[in-house]
Protein backbone atom coordinates (compact mmCIF):
# COMPACT_ATOMS: atom_id res chain seq x y z
CA UNK A 1 0.00 0.00 0.00
CA UNK A 2 2.47 2.36 1.14
CA UNK A 3 4.97 1.51 -2.10
CA UNK A 4 1.65 1.59 -4.51
CA UNK A 5 1.09 5.37 -2.47
CA UNK A 6 4.69 6.70 -3.33
CA UNK A 7 4.83 5.20 -6.54
CA UNK A 8 1.80 7.28 -7.79
CA UNK A 9 3.11 10.62 -5.87
CA UNK A 10 6.31 10.27 -7.52
CA UNK A 11 4.47 9.76 -11.26
CA UNK A 12 2.53 12.93 -9.88
CA UNK A 13 5.80 14.93 -8.85
CA UNK A 14 7.98 14.37 -11.91
CA UNK A 15 5.38 13.34 -14.78
CA UNK A 16 2.55 15.28 -13.91
CA UNK A 17 0.00 12.25 -14.13
CA UNK A 18 -1.91 13.23 -10.74
CA UNK A 19 -5.03 11.34 -10.88
CA UNK A 20 -3.46 7.93 -8.96
CA UNK A 21 -2.22 10.51 -6.18
CA UNK A 22 -5.10 12.27 -6.00
CA UNK A 23 -7.64 9.81 -5.50
CA UNK A 24 -5.89 9.35 -2.54
CA UNK A 25 -5.79 12.96 -0.65
CA UNK A 26 -8.05 13.62 1.94
CA UNK A 27 -11.10 15.57 0.61
CA UNK A 28 -11.10 19.35 2.32
CA UNK A 29 -12.18 22.52 1.94
CA UNK A 30 -9.30 23.08 -0.49
CA UNK A 31 -9.53 21.46 -4.05
CA UNK A 32 -6.97 18.22 -3.59
CA UNK A 33 -5.25 19.33 -7.19
CA UNK A 34 -4.14 22.16 -5.38
CA UNK A 35 -2.24 20.57 -2.58
CA UNK A 36 -0.45 18.48 -4.84
CA UNK A 37 0.57 20.97 -6.73
CA UNK A 38 2.40 22.86 -3.74
CA UNK A 39 4.27 19.34 -3.73
CA UNK A 40 5.11 19.69 -7.52
CA UNK A 41 6.36 22.60 -7.84
CA UNK A 42 8.37 22.62 -4.62
CA UNK A 43 10.05 19.45 -6.02
CA UNK A 44 10.53 20.87 -9.53
CA UNK A 45 11.09 24.14 -8.26
CA UNK A 46 13.78 23.35 -5.98
CA UNK A 47 15.81 20.97 -8.72
CA UNK A 48 15.47 23.34 -11.10
CA UNK A 49 17.61 25.74 -9.41
CA UNK A 50 20.31 23.32 -7.77
CA UNK A 51 20.77 23.38 -11.93
CA UNK A 52 20.80 26.64 -11.97
CA UNK A 53 23.91 27.08 -9.61
CA UNK A 54 25.63 24.64 -11.43
CA UNK A 55 24.95 26.35 -14.91
CA UNK A 56 24.76 30.13 -14.54
CA UNK A 57 26.49 30.82 -17.90
CA UNK A 58 23.56 28.64 -19.43
CA UNK A 59 20.55 30.18 -17.24
CA UNK A 60 21.67 33.57 -18.53
CA UNK A 61 22.36 33.44 -22.05
CA UNK A 62 18.79 30.62 -22.34
CA UNK A 63 17.07 33.64 -19.76
CA UNK A 64 15.51 32.67 -16.56
CA UNK A 65 12.11 31.74 -17.85
CA UNK A 66 13.73 29.90 -20.57
CA UNK A 67 16.27 28.02 -18.41
CA UNK A 68 12.99 26.90 -15.97
CA UNK A 69 11.41 24.83 -18.85
CA UNK A 70 14.37 23.69 -20.30
CA UNK A 71 15.41 22.44 -16.15
CA UNK A 72 11.59 20.95 -15.79
CA UNK A 73 12.08 18.49 -18.86
CA UNK A 74 15.21 17.50 -17.31
CA UNK A 75 14.16 16.93 -14.08
CA UNK A 76 11.48 14.69 -15.42
CA UNK A 77 13.86 13.11 -18.12
CA UNK A 78 16.55 12.52 -15.05
CA UNK A 79 15.45 12.99 -12.26
CA UNK A 80 17.78 12.24 -9.52
CA UNK A 81 19.67 9.60 -8.55
CA UNK A 82 20.97 10.11 -4.62
CA UNK A 83 20.24 12.76 -2.31
CA UNK A 84 23.31 15.02 -2.37
CA UNK A 85 22.90 17.14 -4.81
CA UNK A 86 26.46 18.67 -5.47
CA UNK A 87 26.27 15.93 -8.03
CA UNK A 88 22.94 16.11 -9.90
CA UNK A 89 22.89 18.05 -13.56
CA UNK A 90 25.55 15.60 -14.80
CA UNK A 91 23.58 14.61 -18.05
CA UNK A 92 22.71 17.97 -18.82
CA UNK A 93 25.13 18.64 -21.78
CA UNK A 94 23.90 15.34 -22.93
CA UNK A 95 20.09 16.40 -22.81
CA UNK A 96 20.72 19.58 -24.63
CA UNK A 97 20.18 18.29 -28.09
CA UNK A 98 17.60 15.89 -27.77
CA UNK A 99 15.69 19.03 -26.13
CA UNK A 100 14.18 20.27 -29.02
CA UNK A 101 14.08 24.35 -28.07
CA UNK A 102 17.93 23.89 -27.73
CA UNK A 103 18.58 21.21 -30.36
CA UNK A 104 20.05 23.52 -32.96
CA UNK A 105 22.17 25.56 -30.81
CA UNK A 106 25.09 23.04 -31.47
CA UNK A 107 27.50 25.15 -28.96
CA UNK A 108 25.55 24.85 -25.77
CA UNK A 109 26.61 21.26 -24.92
CA UNK A 110 29.97 22.28 -24.72
CA UNK A 111 29.22 25.49 -22.19
CA UNK A 112 27.34 22.92 -20.22
CA UNK A 113 30.36 20.74 -20.17
CA UNK A 114 32.63 23.66 -18.93
CA UNK A 115 30.19 24.34 -16.71
CA UNK A 116 29.62 21.13 -15.06
CA UNK A 117 33.57 20.68 -15.09
CA UNK A 118 33.42 23.55 -12.88
CA UNK A 119 31.26 21.96 -10.40
CA UNK A 120 32.94 18.71 -10.31
CA UNK A 121 36.31 21.00 -9.71
CA UNK A 122 34.47 22.57 -6.78
CA UNK A 123 33.31 19.19 -4.88
CA UNK A 124 36.39 17.03 -5.98
CA UNK A 125 38.88 15.05 -3.84
CA UNK A 126 41.37 16.39 -1.75
CA UNK A 127 45.00 15.71 -2.83
CA UNK A 128 47.79 16.97 -2.26
CA UNK A 129 48.35 20.38 -4.51
CA UNK A 130 52.07 20.62 -6.28
CA UNK A 131 53.84 23.91 -5.78
CA UNK A 132 57.11 25.31 -6.53
CA UNK A 133 58.12 24.91 -3.60
CA UNK A 134 57.61 21.07 -3.50
CA UNK A 135 60.03 20.97 -6.97
CA UNK A 136 63.45 22.98 -4.79
CA UNK A 137 66.23 20.77 -4.75
CA UNK A 138 65.12 18.23 -6.93
CA UNK A 139 68.30 17.43 -8.92
CA UNK A 140 67.35 18.22 -12.88
CA UNK A 141 68.03 14.60 -14.00
CA UNK A 142 64.90 13.37 -11.13
CA UNK A 143 62.93 16.16 -12.80
CA UNK A 144 63.09 14.82 -16.29
CA UNK A 145 61.51 11.77 -14.73
CA UNK A 146 58.85 13.32 -12.98
CA UNK A 147 55.21 12.00 -14.11
CA UNK A 148 53.09 14.75 -12.77
CA UNK A 149 49.24 13.67 -12.06
CA UNK A 150 46.32 16.17 -12.82
CA UNK A 151 45.00 16.82 -9.61
CA UNK A 152 41.31 15.34 -8.91
CA UNK A 153 39.85 18.50 -9.24
CA UNK A 154 41.49 19.72 -12.73
CA UNK A 155 39.46 19.42 -15.76
CA UNK A 156 40.14 20.08 -19.50
CA UNK A 157 37.06 21.31 -21.86
CA UNK A 158 38.04 20.80 -25.51
CA UNK A 159 35.85 22.53 -27.99
CA UNK A 160 35.00 23.32 -31.54
CA UNK A 161 33.21 26.49 -30.09
CA UNK A 162 34.65 29.38 -28.07
CA UNK A 163 33.16 28.09 -24.85
CA UNK A 164 35.59 30.31 -22.94
CA UNK A 165 34.22 33.49 -24.77
CA UNK A 166 30.43 32.18 -24.27
CA UNK A 167 31.09 31.42 -20.63
CA UNK A 168 31.83 35.24 -20.39
CA UNK A 169 29.19 36.54 -23.02
CA UNK A 170 25.78 38.34 -21.52
CA UNK A 171 23.83 37.46 -24.28
CA UNK A 172 24.08 34.98 -27.45
CA UNK A 173 25.29 37.72 -29.94
CA UNK A 174 26.19 37.08 -33.11
CA UNK A 175 29.35 35.00 -34.19
CA UNK A 176 29.87 34.44 -30.34
CA UNK A 177 30.17 31.09 -30.55
CA UNK A 178 32.79 31.00 -33.58
CA UNK A 179 36.47 29.67 -33.21
CA UNK A 180 37.84 26.41 -31.44
CA UNK A 181 38.67 27.26 -27.37
CA UNK A 182 40.06 24.14 -24.71
CA UNK A 183 39.86 25.47 -21.61
CA UNK A 184 41.49 24.32 -17.97
CA UNK A 185 39.68 24.48 -15.28
CA UNK A 186 41.57 23.76 -11.69
CA UNK A 187 41.00 24.38 -7.86
CA UNK A 188 43.47 26.81 -6.12
CA UNK A 189 44.53 25.55 -3.05
CA UNK A 190 42.48 28.41 -1.29
CA UNK A 191 39.51 26.29 -2.91
CA UNK A 192 38.80 28.69 -5.54
CA UNK A 193 37.93 27.58 -8.79
CA UNK A 194 40.14 28.62 -11.69
CA UNK A 195 39.48 28.42 -15.32
CA UNK A 196 41.85 29.66 -18.07
CA UNK A 197 42.13 29.19 -22.21
CA UNK A 198 44.55 26.52 -23.02
CA UNK A 199 47.25 26.58 -26.25
CA UNK A 200 47.46 23.71 -28.52
CA UNK A 201 51.02 22.44 -26.87
CA UNK A 202 49.42 23.08 -23.43
CA UNK A 203 47.17 19.97 -24.51
CA UNK A 204 49.39 18.10 -25.62
CA UNK A 205 51.43 18.61 -22.51
CA UNK A 206 48.20 17.96 -20.24
CA UNK A 207 47.30 14.95 -22.25
CA UNK A 208 50.49 13.35 -22.27
CA UNK A 209 50.54 13.99 -18.04
CA UNK A 210 47.04 12.98 -17.85
CA UNK A 211 48.58 9.48 -19.67
CA UNK A 212 51.42 8.43 -17.39
CA UNK A 213 54.44 10.01 -19.51
CA UNK A 214 57.32 12.17 -17.50
CA UNK A 215 58.37 15.49 -17.77
CA UNK A 216 60.78 14.69 -21.03
CA UNK A 217 58.04 12.66 -23.13
CA UNK A 218 55.28 15.54 -21.98
CA UNK A 219 57.75 18.11 -22.93
CA UNK A 220 58.00 16.62 -26.33
CA UNK A 221 54.91 16.14 -27.17
CA UNK A 222 54.18 19.78 -26.19
CA UNK A 223 56.94 20.84 -28.78
CA UNK A 224 55.31 18.74 -31.08
CA UNK A 225 51.71 20.45 -31.48
CA UNK A 226 53.29 23.88 -30.91
CA UNK A 227 57.12 24.33 -32.00
CA UNK A 228 56.83 28.06 -30.21
CA UNK A 229 55.46 27.15 -26.82
CA UNK A 230 57.18 28.45 -23.61
CA UNK A 231 57.42 25.46 -21.14
CA UNK A 232 58.89 27.46 -18.12
CA UNK A 233 56.33 29.85 -18.09
CA UNK A 234 53.44 27.24 -18.75
CA UNK A 235 54.79 25.02 -16.19
CA UNK A 236 55.29 27.83 -13.57
CA UNK A 237 51.57 29.07 -14.52
CA UNK A 238 50.17 25.44 -13.60
CA UNK A 239 51.86 24.78 -10.45
CA UNK A 240 50.48 28.40 -9.53
CA UNK A 241 47.05 27.25 -10.17
CA UNK A 242 47.43 23.46 -8.94
CA UNK A 243 47.21 21.79 -11.62
CA UNK A 244 48.69 18.77 -10.74
CA UNK A 245 48.98 16.64 -7.07
CA UNK A 246 52.20 16.04 -5.68
CA UNK A 247 53.68 12.92 -7.29
CA UNK A 248 54.45 9.54 -5.39
CA UNK A 249 57.75 9.72 -5.79
CA UNK A 250 57.91 13.47 -4.47
CA UNK A 251 55.67 12.95 -1.61
CA UNK B 1 34.68 33.09 -4.33
CA UNK B 2 36.41 33.12 -0.44
CA UNK B 3 39.88 31.87 0.38
CA UNK B 4 40.06 28.76 2.76
CA UNK B 5 43.59 27.96 4.26
CA UNK B 6 45.13 25.34 2.16
CA UNK B 7 44.89 22.25 4.06
CA UNK B 8 49.09 21.14 3.73
CA UNK B 9 50.61 18.23 2.20
CA UNK B 10 49.70 15.86 5.07
CA UNK B 11 46.08 16.19 3.57
CA UNK B 12 42.64 15.81 5.47
CA UNK B 13 42.36 12.08 6.76
CA UNK B 14 46.12 11.93 7.81
CA UNK B 15 45.53 15.27 10.14
CA UNK B 16 42.32 14.27 11.27
CA UNK B 17 43.82 10.93 12.75
CA UNK B 18 46.28 13.49 14.31
CA UNK B 19 43.76 15.54 15.79
CA UNK B 20 40.87 14.25 16.44
CA UNK B 21 37.46 16.17 16.99
CA UNK B 22 35.88 15.25 20.21
CA UNK B 23 32.31 15.27 20.43
CA UNK B 24 30.56 18.14 21.80
CA UNK B 25 27.35 17.77 23.16
CA UNK B 26 25.11 20.36 21.56
CA UNK B 27 24.08 22.70 24.61
CA UNK B 28 20.81 24.16 26.11
CA UNK B 29 21.17 27.40 24.30
CA UNK B 30 20.32 29.11 20.85
CA UNK B 31 21.43 27.84 17.58
CA UNK B 32 21.14 28.72 14.05
CA UNK B 33 21.24 26.61 11.03
CA UNK B 34 24.93 27.50 9.42
CA UNK B 35 24.06 28.11 5.49
CA UNK B 36 26.44 28.47 2.40
CA UNK B 37 26.27 32.17 2.51
CA UNK B 38 27.67 32.93 6.03
CA UNK B 39 31.02 30.50 5.97
CA UNK B 40 33.11 33.28 5.43
CA UNK B 41 31.22 34.99 8.50
CA UNK B 42 32.36 32.19 10.44
CA UNK B 43 35.86 31.67 8.92
CA UNK B 44 36.83 35.32 9.72
CA UNK B 45 35.71 35.30 13.13
CA UNK B 46 33.59 34.10 15.70
CA UNK B 47 30.03 35.04 15.84
CA UNK B 48 28.65 34.80 18.79
CA UNK B 49 26.13 31.62 18.61
CA UNK B 50 25.97 28.57 21.12
CA UNK B 51 26.27 26.00 18.10
CA UNK B 52 25.50 25.62 14.59
CA UNK B 53 23.63 22.45 12.79
CA UNK B 54 24.27 21.88 9.14
CA UNK B 55 21.75 19.92 6.35
CA UNK B 56 24.25 17.08 6.08
CA UNK B 57 23.42 16.03 2.37
CA UNK B 58 25.21 19.46 1.67
CA UNK B 59 28.43 18.58 3.23
CA UNK B 60 28.51 14.85 1.05
CA UNK B 61 30.97 15.73 -1.54
CA UNK B 62 34.61 14.09 -1.54
CA UNK B 63 36.61 17.53 -0.85
CA UNK B 64 36.05 21.33 -2.10
CA UNK B 65 36.41 24.31 0.05
CA UNK B 66 32.73 23.74 1.71
CA UNK B 67 33.49 20.63 3.28
CA UNK B 68 36.97 22.21 4.50
CA UNK B 69 35.43 25.18 5.76
CA UNK B 70 32.54 23.12 7.74
CA UNK B 71 35.24 21.05 9.57
CA UNK B 72 37.58 23.89 10.55
CA UNK B 73 34.22 26.00 11.95
CA UNK B 74 33.50 22.43 13.48
CA UNK B 75 36.72 22.62 15.63
CA UNK B 76 34.98 25.83 17.05
CA UNK B 77 31.62 25.71 17.32
CA UNK B 78 29.06 22.42 19.07
CA UNK B 79 28.06 20.93 15.38
CA UNK B 80 24.73 19.26 15.06
CA UNK B 81 23.98 17.17 11.62
CA UNK B 82 20.18 17.55 10.51
CA UNK B 83 19.54 14.90 7.27
CA UNK B 84 17.10 15.94 4.75
CA UNK B 85 17.57 12.72 2.11
CA UNK B 86 17.43 9.74 4.11
CA UNK B 87 13.93 9.17 3.31
CA UNK B 88 13.34 7.42 6.29
CA UNK B 89 9.60 7.04 5.52
CA UNK B 90 10.21 5.31 1.92
CA UNK B 91 8.46 1.86 1.52
CA UNK B 92 11.90 0.52 -0.15
CA UNK B 93 13.69 1.00 2.58
CA UNK B 94 16.89 3.29 3.00
CA UNK B 95 19.66 3.78 0.81
CA UNK B 96 22.97 1.74 1.56
CA UNK B 97 25.37 4.28 -0.55
CA UNK B 98 23.57 7.24 1.41
CA UNK B 99 24.00 5.52 5.18
CA UNK B 100 27.79 5.02 4.33
CA UNK B 101 28.04 8.10 3.26
CA UNK B 102 26.18 9.78 6.12
CA UNK B 103 28.40 7.50 8.51
CA UNK B 104 31.66 8.81 7.16
CA UNK B 105 30.58 12.66 7.71
CA UNK B 106 29.42 11.62 10.97
CA UNK B 107 32.86 10.25 11.85
CA UNK B 108 34.91 13.28 10.47
CA UNK B 109 32.71 16.18 12.29
CA UNK B 110 32.11 14.27 15.05
CA UNK B 111 28.37 15.68 15.41
CA UNK B 112 26.66 16.27 19.06
CA UNK B 113 23.15 15.23 17.24
CA UNK B 114 22.17 13.87 14.55
CA UNK B 115 18.28 14.13 13.16
CA UNK B 116 16.17 13.60 10.06
CA UNK B 117 12.50 13.80 9.30
CA UNK B 118 9.18 11.85 9.70
CA UNK B 119 8.56 11.94 5.63
CA UNK B 120 9.80 10.13 2.81
CA UNK B 121 11.19 11.68 -0.59
CA UNK B 122 12.62 8.22 -2.48
CA UNK B 123 10.76 6.10 -4.67
CA UNK B 124 12.57 3.56 -7.15
CA UNK B 125 15.55 4.75 -6.39
CA UNK B 126 14.92 7.96 -7.26
CA UNK B 127 15.42 11.38 -4.87
CA UNK B 128 12.36 13.64 -5.15
CA UNK B 129 14.01 16.74 -3.42
CA UNK B 130 10.87 17.40 -0.61
CA UNK B 131 9.59 15.73 2.17
CA UNK B 132 6.66 14.33 1.98
CA UNK B 133 4.44 13.27 4.41
CA UNK B 134 3.26 9.73 5.42
CA UNK B 135 -0.26 8.36 5.99
CA UNK B 136 -0.51 7.57 9.73
CA UNK B 137 -1.06 3.94 9.56
CA UNK B 138 0.35 0.56 10.88
CA UNK B 139 2.25 0.09 7.71
CA UNK B 140 3.87 3.26 7.40
CA UNK B 141 4.48 2.70 11.25
CA UNK B 142 6.25 -0.87 10.53
CA UNK B 143 8.38 0.87 7.62
CA UNK B 144 9.75 3.97 9.74
CA UNK B 145 10.59 2.11 12.44
CA UNK B 146 12.37 -0.40 10.67
CA UNK B 147 14.35 2.56 8.66
CA UNK B 148 15.02 4.58 11.89
CA UNK B 149 16.41 1.30 13.04
CA UNK B 150 18.85 0.60 10.55
CA UNK B 151 19.91 4.53 10.78
CA UNK B 152 20.46 3.93 14.28
CA UNK B 153 22.89 0.62 13.59
CA UNK B 154 24.65 1.85 10.87
CA UNK B 155 25.40 5.91 12.68
CA UNK B 156 26.26 3.81 15.89
CA UNK B 157 23.72 6.55 17.80
CA UNK B 158 20.37 7.47 18.85
CA UNK B 159 18.77 10.03 16.63
CA UNK B 160 16.01 12.57 16.54
CA UNK B 161 13.22 12.30 14.01
CA UNK B 162 11.22 15.65 13.44
CA UNK B 163 7.30 15.85 13.13
CA UNK B 164 6.67 17.32 9.63
CA UNK B 165 4.91 20.18 8.11
CA UNK B 166 2.68 19.12 4.95
CA UNK B 167 0.03 20.55 2.87
CA UNK B 168 -2.16 16.91 2.32
CA UNK B 169 -3.79 14.64 4.34
CA UNK B 170 -4.71 10.99 3.81
CA UNK B 171 -7.63 8.96 3.40
CA UNK B 172 -5.91 6.22 3.85
CA UNK B 173 -4.82 7.27 7.70
CA UNK B 174 -5.89 5.77 11.13
CA UNK B 175 -4.45 7.29 13.37
CA UNK B 176 -3.60 10.87 14.56
CA UNK B 177 -0.17 12.19 13.63
CA UNK B 178 1.03 12.87 17.74
CA UNK B 179 -0.26 9.27 17.95
CA UNK B 180 1.70 7.86 15.29
CA UNK B 181 5.40 9.76 16.72
CA UNK B 182 4.66 8.84 19.98
CA UNK B 183 4.28 5.16 18.76
CA UNK B 184 7.52 5.92 16.29
CA UNK B 185 9.59 6.89 19.86
CA UNK B 186 8.06 4.03 21.78
CA UNK B 187 9.08 1.22 19.10
CA UNK B 188 12.16 2.53 17.66
CA UNK B 189 13.98 4.18 20.94
CA UNK B 190 14.90 7.33 18.71
CA UNK B 191 13.85 11.08 20.33
CA UNK B 192 11.94 13.99 18.42
CA UNK B 193 13.44 16.67 17.22
CA UNK B 194 9.75 19.08 17.76
CA UNK B 195 9.68 21.79 15.18
CA UNK B 196 7.13 24.24 16.63
CA UNK B 197 6.96 25.97 12.83
CA UNK B 198 6.05 22.90 11.72
CA UNK B 199 2.92 22.00 13.82
CA UNK B 200 2.08 25.97 13.20
CA UNK B 201 1.81 25.23 9.68
CA UNK B 202 0.02 22.16 9.93
CA UNK B 203 -2.79 23.08 12.44
CA UNK B 204 -3.20 25.87 9.98
CA UNK B 205 -3.22 24.30 6.98
CA UNK B 206 -5.96 21.21 8.37
CA UNK B 207 -7.59 23.18 11.44
CA UNK B 208 -6.44 21.50 14.13
CA UNK B 209 -5.73 22.77 17.86
CA UNK B 210 -1.62 23.45 17.83
CA UNK B 211 -1.68 23.33 21.80
CA UNK B 212 -3.49 19.81 22.02
CA UNK B 213 -1.18 18.63 19.21
CA UNK B 214 1.70 19.56 21.39
CA UNK B 215 0.11 17.70 24.53
CA UNK B 216 -0.26 14.79 22.51
CA UNK B 217 3.36 14.32 21.94
CA UNK B 218 5.57 12.27 24.55
CA UNK B 219 7.36 15.89 25.31
CA UNK B 220 10.02 13.93 27.28
CA UNK B 221 11.55 12.59 24.58
CA UNK B 222 11.96 16.04 22.64
CA UNK B 223 16.01 16.45 22.55
CA UNK B 224 16.07 19.67 20.13
CA UNK B 225 13.25 22.45 19.14
CA UNK B 226 13.47 24.17 15.69
CA UNK B 227 11.83 27.02 14.85
CA UNK B 228 11.73 29.39 11.70
CA UNK B 229 9.53 31.71 9.26
CA UNK B 230 6.79 30.60 7.11
CA UNK B 231 4.89 32.09 4.15
CA UNK B 232 1.42 32.34 3.80
CA UNK B 233 -0.34 31.81 0.26
CA UNK B 234 -3.67 32.28 -1.03
CA UNK B 235 -4.20 29.30 -3.83
CA UNK B 236 -7.82 30.00 -5.67
CA UNK B 237 -9.11 31.89 -2.79
CA UNK B 238 -7.80 28.96 -0.17
CA UNK B 239 -5.35 29.86 2.48
CA UNK B 240 -2.70 27.81 2.77
CA UNK B 241 0.60 28.41 5.13
CA UNK B 242 4.13 27.27 3.59
CA UNK B 243 7.02 25.96 5.40
CA UNK B 244 9.63 28.20 3.44
CA UNK B 245 11.74 28.94 6.48
CA UNK B 246 12.32 32.56 4.80
CA UNK B 247 11.41 35.14 7.29
CA UNK B 248 11.34 36.08 11.02
CA UNK B 249 10.06 33.55 13.39
CA UNK B 250 6.08 34.87 14.04
CA UNK B 251 4.30 35.83 17.10
CA UNK B 252 2.61 32.21 16.55
CA UNK B 253 5.67 30.24 16.58
CA UNK B 254 7.05 31.79 19.80
CA UNK B 255 3.63 31.21 21.63
CA UNK B 256 3.91 27.52 20.92
CA UNK B 257 7.65 27.57 21.81
CA UNK B 258 6.62 29.19 25.12
CA UNK B 259 4.09 26.57 25.79
CA UNK B 260 6.84 24.02 24.53
CA UNK B 261 9.57 24.53 26.86
CA UNK B 262 7.62 23.72 29.81
CA UNK B 263 7.10 20.42 28.65
CA UNK B 264 10.54 19.17 27.27
CA UNK B 265 12.53 21.50 29.59
CA UNK B 266 15.14 23.28 28.72
CA UNK B 267 16.91 21.78 25.36
CA UNK B 268 18.68 23.29 22.18
CA UNK B 269 16.41 25.08 20.85
CA UNK B 270 17.71 26.18 16.71
CA UNK B 271 16.66 29.03 14.20
CA UNK B 272 16.24 28.14 10.83
CA UNK B 273 16.82 30.16 7.71
CA UNK B 274 16.88 28.21 4.19
CA UNK B 275 15.36 30.52 1.81
CA UNK B 276 16.01 34.70 1.29
CA UNK B 277 18.64 33.81 3.67
CA UNK B 278 19.83 37.21 5.59
CA UNK B 279 22.63 38.59 6.91
CA UNK B 280 23.77 36.50 9.70
CA UNK B 281 23.37 39.46 12.06
CA UNK B 282 19.12 38.55 11.68
CA UNK B 283 19.77 35.15 12.43
CA UNK B 284 21.56 36.02 15.58
CA UNK B 285 18.68 38.24 16.26
CA UNK B 286 16.65 35.47 16.08
CA UNK B 287 18.75 33.58 18.11
CA UNK B 288 18.47 35.95 20.94
CA UNK B 289 15.08 35.66 21.51
CA UNK B 290 15.44 32.09 21.28
CA UNK B 291 17.87 32.24 23.92
CA UNK B 292 15.55 35.03 25.92
CA UNK B 293 12.83 31.83 26.26
CA UNK B 294 15.05 29.67 27.57
CA UNK B 295 16.13 32.09 30.24
CA UNK B 296 12.86 32.83 30.93
CA UNK B 297 12.54 28.85 31.40
CA UNK B 298 15.22 28.37 33.63
CA UNK B 299 14.29 31.42 35.65
CA UNK B 300 10.57 30.19 36.02
CA UNK B 301 12.24 26.94 37.02
CA UNK B 302 14.68 28.52 39.83
CA UNK B 303 11.67 30.03 41.26
CA UNK B 304 9.68 27.44 41.59
CA UNK B 305 12.80 25.23 43.29
CA UNK B 306 13.00 28.36 45.68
Amino acid sequence: MLAEMQGAFRRALLQGEASDALARIAASDMPSNLRLAVYRNNALGSLAAVLAAAYPALERLLSADNFRVLARSYVAAHPPRRPHLSSYGAELPAFLPVFHHTASYHFLPDLARLEWARNESLFAAEAPVLTGRSLEGVPPERLSGLKLPWHPATRLIESPYAIERLWHAEELGRGVAAGAQTVLVTRSAEGAILQRLASPGDVALLRAFAAGSDLTAAADAALAAEPEIDLQTVLADHLARATFTLPQDLA
Amino acid sequence: MTAFAPLGRTGQAASRLADPIPVTPIPAAAGIGLRHPHLPDFLNGGPPVAWLEVHSENFLAEGGPRRRALERIRRDYPLSCHGVGLSLGSAEGLSREHLTRLAALFDAVRPGLVSEHVAWSVDDGTYLNDLLPLPYTEEALAVLCRNIDQAQEAFGRRILVENPSSYLQFDASRMGEAEFLAETVRRSGCGLLLDVNNIVVSAENHDFDPFAYLEALPTDAVGEIHVAGHAEVELEGHRLLIDDHGSRVPAAVWDLLRAALPLTGPVPVLVEWDTAIPDLGVLLEEAGKAQHELDRLTAERARHAG
